[in-house]
């Protein structure tokens, strides 16, 4: 399973504008992680999407926030709703295109759903 | 028409390499055409694709290009590189020019063309951004050209200088004013022939770009056709109500499209803009919109060579035509430069032009509508998107795929700059149609090639 996952997020995780792809479980526990660079650079990030993580899916899943966004610097922190159980999230530098990521993030999404059995 | 569609979504060459041989090998037909795309980020490492199609299908007739994303099945991606390989049942050909200068170019083109296809689909640079030193060639040439035009005094005068500016950048095959190419074109073939036009302009410009691929060899800043004929229909839209009877009433119409509008006098010529309301049109739009960055020259160079300089803006002019009453646009950016080239012949249409901020109402489902305009019933359909969608709804366009499965039996679809069209017949009063059966704007058009 988690090497389709990985298959999936190849296109994301391989382009080196992002620097991080994690696939979070409900309740807060990654279950898929990819970094590109030093991981201490990101590790400050990690600690503080944990922290978040939880609320930020209680969101998603009882209140229909169909994504999140944060930006600290020059890095950005897109989250996406995957399946009923399952958040995608990605953190990427400010001179990746945010328009056509969208799109991509949006066909991994439905992807992961369709190996996870979820029709959205 | 047996038709496979071979893709990858990897970047990554020898990830993309691997999967495009793979699906290569599964292919159980002999295509005689074959269109490759490459996405942005892919585009320095095509050698290694081009070579893996050019070793299986050596004379398979061949085009491509880079665009924005892809529509493979179900699926939209903005990253890696896909082809459509198809046996069509009929003649197909390809054919390519590069001459000395735009016009020059397309005659030759529209030579080798020549008449009795049922179909064309031409690609050409709508604008084509040379290296370093030929953009500070073009540079030096705009400052020499502006000066001339601010020093005279006389109208006339000044539209000749415009004028003699614009047949230097067509000149130097810089720009390719996409109604002289269409109308040359269709003069060329005959009249009969549909064209669709991909007009090549990317969301981000580089260096050396666009890239135009025919028959395995880089011909920019030349163009490339590949004709058909046989069983294969076009079909083009616009996501616009039909245009007005009158300049008056286009007038209306367009107001009642776009935001912010504003009537705007304009000192044209060819296809170059010197003077909206008394200013250059980068200061004219530096005083209306103050979110722009500024745009020095050493910036602009910088932005063109990290292949990140934008070419869409969501603000521009839009000229009503003497001949149609039809409308086009030219998208304002605060570029550094005085004298603004427009991607259409701005020579027949009206000095009063109408400033304008970009606005779909509508929505995307708009852009849907090409789908289920289809007359006809096709066994494969290859479309054309305008890739402005991308900016304006991200990841909602893929409500376009909802309606394409729901349309279209076989698809393989591309974003790309918003295809113009040459229509033999035209069967509404499009507001894009800027000269007689020539239709083109900067954005909201789409196209698709039917194959039945």
């Amino acid at each position: 399973m988690i090497q389709k996952i990985s298959r999936i997020l190849a296109p994301l995780y391989s382009d080196p504008g992002i620097r991080m792809v994690v696939l979070y479980r409900i309740d807060g526990v990654p279950i898929f992680t990819k970094m590109n660079g030093p991981k201490h650079e990101l590790a400050s990030i990690l600690y503080w999407l944990e922290k978040q993580i939880q609320e930020m899916l209680c969101y998603i899943f009882n209140r229909n926030l169909n994504e999140a966004n944060f930006k600290f610097g020059n890095t950005r922190i897109l989250m996406y709703p995957v399946s009923r159980t399952l958040v995608l999230s990605i953190m990427t530098d400010e001179e990746t295109s945010m328009y056509k990521l969208e799109v991509d993030i949006k066909t991994a999404c439905i992807e992961l759903g369709r190996l996870m059995g979820y029709e959205g | 028409m047996k038709a496979k569609v071979v893709f990858s979504p990897s970047n990554v060459a020898k990830d993309a390499y691997k999967e495009i041989v793979r699906q290569l090998d599964e292919l159980d037909f002999s295509p005689n055409f074959l269109l490759l795309f490459f996405t942005e980020g892919m585009l320095k490492n095509r050698e290694i694709i081009i070579s893996a199609f050019k070793k299986r299908f050596p004379d398979t007739k061949m085009l491509g290009c880079v665009v924005e994303a892809f529509v493979v099945g179900n699926r939209i991606w903005t990253r890696g590189v896909a082809a459509l390989l198809a046996e069509f049942d009929g003649q197909v050909e390809v054919f390519w020019a590069r001459e000395r200068g735009a016009t020059s170019t397309i005659e030759k083109l529209g030579e080798k063309v020549g008449s009795g296809w049922d179909a064309i689909l031409l690609m050409f640079p709508a604008f084509y951004f040379p290296g370093k030193f030929g953009l500070l060639k073009g540079f030096l040439n705009d400052r020499r050209y502006y000066g001339k035009f601010v020093k005279e005094k006389s109208y006339d005068e000044k539209i000749r200088i415009l004028r003699e500016y614009s047949n230097y950048l067509e000149g130097a095959s810089l720009l390719f004013p996409v109604n002289r190419v269409l109308r040359i074109m269709a003069d060329k073939t005959g009249g009969n022939t549909p064209i669709i036009g991909m007009n090549l302009m990317p969301l981000y410009a580089t260096s050396n770009t666009p890239l135009i691929l025919a028959d395995y060899r880089e011909i920019q800043p030349g163009a490339a056709a590949i004709c058909f004929k046989g069983r294969v229909n076009t079909i083009f839209h616009d996501v616009f109500p039909e245009r007005g009877n009158s300049y008056e009433e286009t007038f209306e119409i367009i107001k009642s499209v776009y935001t912010s509008v504003e009537r705007v006098n304009v000192i044209k010529g060819g296809a170059v803009m010197g003077d909206v309301n008394g200013l250059t049109p980068t200061k004219f739009i530096k005083t209306k919109i103050r979110g722009f960055k500024e745009l020095s020259q050493e910036i602009f160079l910088k932005e063109v060579e990290d292949g990140k300089l934008q070419m869409v803006s969501p603000y521009g002019l839009a000229f009503i035509s003497k001949d149609t009453f039809g409308a086009s646009s030219v998208g304002l950016f605060p570029y550094p430069i005085s004298l603004y080239p427009s991607l259409f012949d701005l020579g027949e249409v009206y000095e009063d032009a109408i400033f304008y901020g970009e606005f779909f109402k509508g929505g995307v489902k708009k852009f849907g509508q090409i789908f289920e305009n289809k007359m006809q019933e096709t066994t494969f359909d290859f479309f054309i998107m305008d890739c402005n969608t991308i900016m304006s709804y991200g990841g909602d366009i893929y409500t376009l795929v909802e309606i394409l499965k729901k349309n279209s039996a076989r698809w393989f679809g591309i974003f790309l700059s918003p295809p113009s069209a040459y229509l033999p017949s035209v069967s509404k009063k499009y507001l894009v149609e800027i000269e007689n059966r020539i239709c083109y704007n900067n954005c909201g058009t789409s196209a698709i090639l039917g194959f039945i």
